[in-house]
């Protein structure tokens, strides 16, 4: 039977009530008159009827107690007071914008962080964005991706990746333990990447989008924009010490003006410093790019090599969503609101085959895509 | 207390709130889990997952929409993503059960059941139920959602993070696929429509 392609959906929608007055009219109309539709519409009613009159489910005895044993199971409070949260989920916020702002100037400025030690920050500040203002129209600033910064970056990440940070660094860690195995969701919403993911392995692709470089580059990036490049290995930041200045660090710092970056794709120095300078409890200007772009270009990043046939985007405020279809694998991935990250946006992917979960970060600033540890 | 103020009692970490949250919510998730994978252990567990998820993503929750609706949609990713880890055991993500007929509940056929009988009321609801098997995860939930749980179109789309629009058309693709899988297996005999 050929019902009418108009149609079929009108009669789905006149089921559930969701017509409008011209729609009712326009389906009753056709339906006088078109004896397939008629009858599709007979059809799905019935179908109706039977779905909404299977029986209600038996919740088994004991589903209660075995739910609230599991809840009283847990090794953590269901939540942490929401300033305290706030500051240590946005510490690694913080060294994923101030690592970036680090490469950017260590590329460009050439700074030794030994020679100028930490003091009154905001001139510095001040002094780097007019010398960013000065140098800059010379001079092609690096890309973060710069081979030269790059390879001393990861290295000395890997480095101070050995050396423990203070447990400030490390995600809050039951909360962060229960939501990197529960799903994003719904659960606790802490960091997917902790300091213990800064491994060389991590930082080779993190370093591409100056993302998870150690809190030693952050430091020294915040230090000072004047010096020459040559990180020095052997000047060790205390973690204690970093940790503890970081924050008073990046307060001390005027919120700037925002600016749009010029390119998206190699963003300057200068609007690196407008943005990243930013106290950790402020809401990000909404700068760089939105969610729907960060997804569009994570598609882009996951399917890089394998390529895809066709990608539908379903972008609603409170919710994105990309379903992917390729020959190899295609997949699912979900934009992640309830992560309320002020730099950077998460998602979640799901291929189409094979049980894997993968999570990623895009930078709000760069569009940068991080792939995270897979669960 | 209503609702918001058992929400935000159970923030403050009150479990034996978070227990009369549980209670009042858990049918829904259970039937929900029940009818996406067909099985009550697996139902039990995507419940347990999903209450434990709301569990420690209170926080999480601004109050927005209605706790339930966050709920469904705690349950509607543990589904879903349950079903697509299972998708490649069987075509039919779905286990068998055998209860009798007065414990029914929407079981599955088993696998000699033929589709030229004609179909009795126990027998329809297992069609429906091998039907919605066939579904993909994402038809089956919404489908679920409004038919079963009885959610608007607006309620769903706020649930799944959907436009309205597609949850329109979500739900009319699925019944189109319900009614297509009926239709060839030769069990669309179902009682017509009472009104």
């Amino acid at each position: 039977m050929a019902y009418c392609d108009e149609y079929w959906q009108l009669i789905s929608a006149g089921l559930d009530g969701a017509l409008s007055p011209d729609e009712e009219e326009a389906l009753s109309a056709h339906l006088a008159q078109c004896p397939e539709c008629k009858a599709l519409y007979e059809e799905l009613s019935v179908l109706h009827a039977a779905l909404s009159d299977l029986p209600p489910v038996e919740v088994p005895a004991d589903l209660h107690g075995r739910i609230m044993k599991a809840v009283a199971a847990e090794q953590v409070l269901p939540f942490v007071p929401l300033e305290k949260k706030k500051s240590s989920v946005h510490w690694q916020r913080w060294l994923a914008s101030a690592a970036v702002f680090a490469v950017v100037l260590a590329g460009a400025y050439r700074w030794k962080p030994w020679e100028h030690p930490m003091g009154d920050v905001a001139p510095q500040a001040a002094e780097v964005q007019r010398n960013a203002d000065t140098s800059i129209s010379t001079k092609a600033l690096p890309e973060p991706t710069t081979p030269e910064a790059v390879p001393e970056m990861a290295a000395l990440g890997a480095e101070s990746s050995d050396a423990p940070v203070e447990p400030v660094l490390s995600p809050q860690p039951p909360t962060a333990e229960g939501a990197a195995k529960a799903k994003p969701s719904g659960g606790g919403g802490a960091d997917k990447m902790s300091i213990d993911d800064m491994d060389s392995e991590n930082l080779e692709d993190a370093t591409e989008t100056g993302a998870a470089i150690s809190p030693r580059m952050a430091r020294m990036g915040a230090e000072n924009g004047e010096a020459p490049l040559e990180p020095d290995p052997a000047a060790e930041i205390e973690g204690g010490n970093a940790v503890s200045q970081m924050p008073a660090l990046f307060s001390a710092l005027p919120p700037q003006p925002t600016e749009a970056p010029e390119e998206t794709e190699a963003p300057t120095a200068q609007s690196f410093m407008v943005t990243s300078m930013s106290t950790p409890n402020e809401t990000a200007e909404p700068v760089g790019v939105t969610a729907r772009e960060a997804l569009e270009r994570l598609v882009t990043y996951i399917f890089e090599y394998s390529g895809y046939d066709s990608v539908e985007y379903i972008s609603e405020e409170e919710g994105l969503y990309a379903q992917v279809t390729a020959q190899g694998c295609g997949g699912s991935i979900y934009f992640l609101p309830e992560e309320e990250d002020e730099t950077l946006y998460w998602f979640e992917f799901h291929p189409e085959i094979g049980d894997d979960v993968y999570y990623y970060t895009v930078c709000r600033l760069t569009g940068e895509p991080t792939s995270l540890l897979g669960e | 207390m209503t609702e918001q103020e058992l929400v935000q009692a159970a923030q403050q970490g009150d479990q034996g709130v978070f227990s009369q949250l549980v209670e009042q919510n858990q049918g829904k998730i259970y039937s929900l889990c029940y009818r996406m994978t067909g099985n009550s252990e697996d139902a039990a567990d995507l419940t347990q997952e999903a209450f434990l998820n709301a569990w420690r993503g209170l926080s999480k929750f601004g109050g927005q929409s209605s706790f339930s609706t966050w709920l469904y949609r705690l349950a509607s990713n543990a589904c879903i993503d349950f079903l697509r880890r299972e998708k490649r055991r069987s075509a039919l993500s779905m286990t068998l059960e055998s209860k009798d007929e007065d414990d029914h509940q929407a079981d599955l056929p088993d696998e000699r059941w033929s589709p030229e009988r004609e179909l009795e009321r126990k027998e329809s609801r297992q069609a429906l139920q091998a039907g919605l098997a066939t579904l993909s995860p994402e038809h089956r939930e919404v489908l679920l959602l409004r038919e079963t749980e009885g959610l608007s179109y607006q309620e769903i789309a706020r649930c799944l993070g959907l436009e309205d629009g597609t949850v329109k058309s979500r739900i009319a693709r699925a019944r189109m696929s319900l009614r297509e899988f009926l239709l060839k297996s030769g069990n669309f005999s179902l009682p017509p429509p009472s009104n």
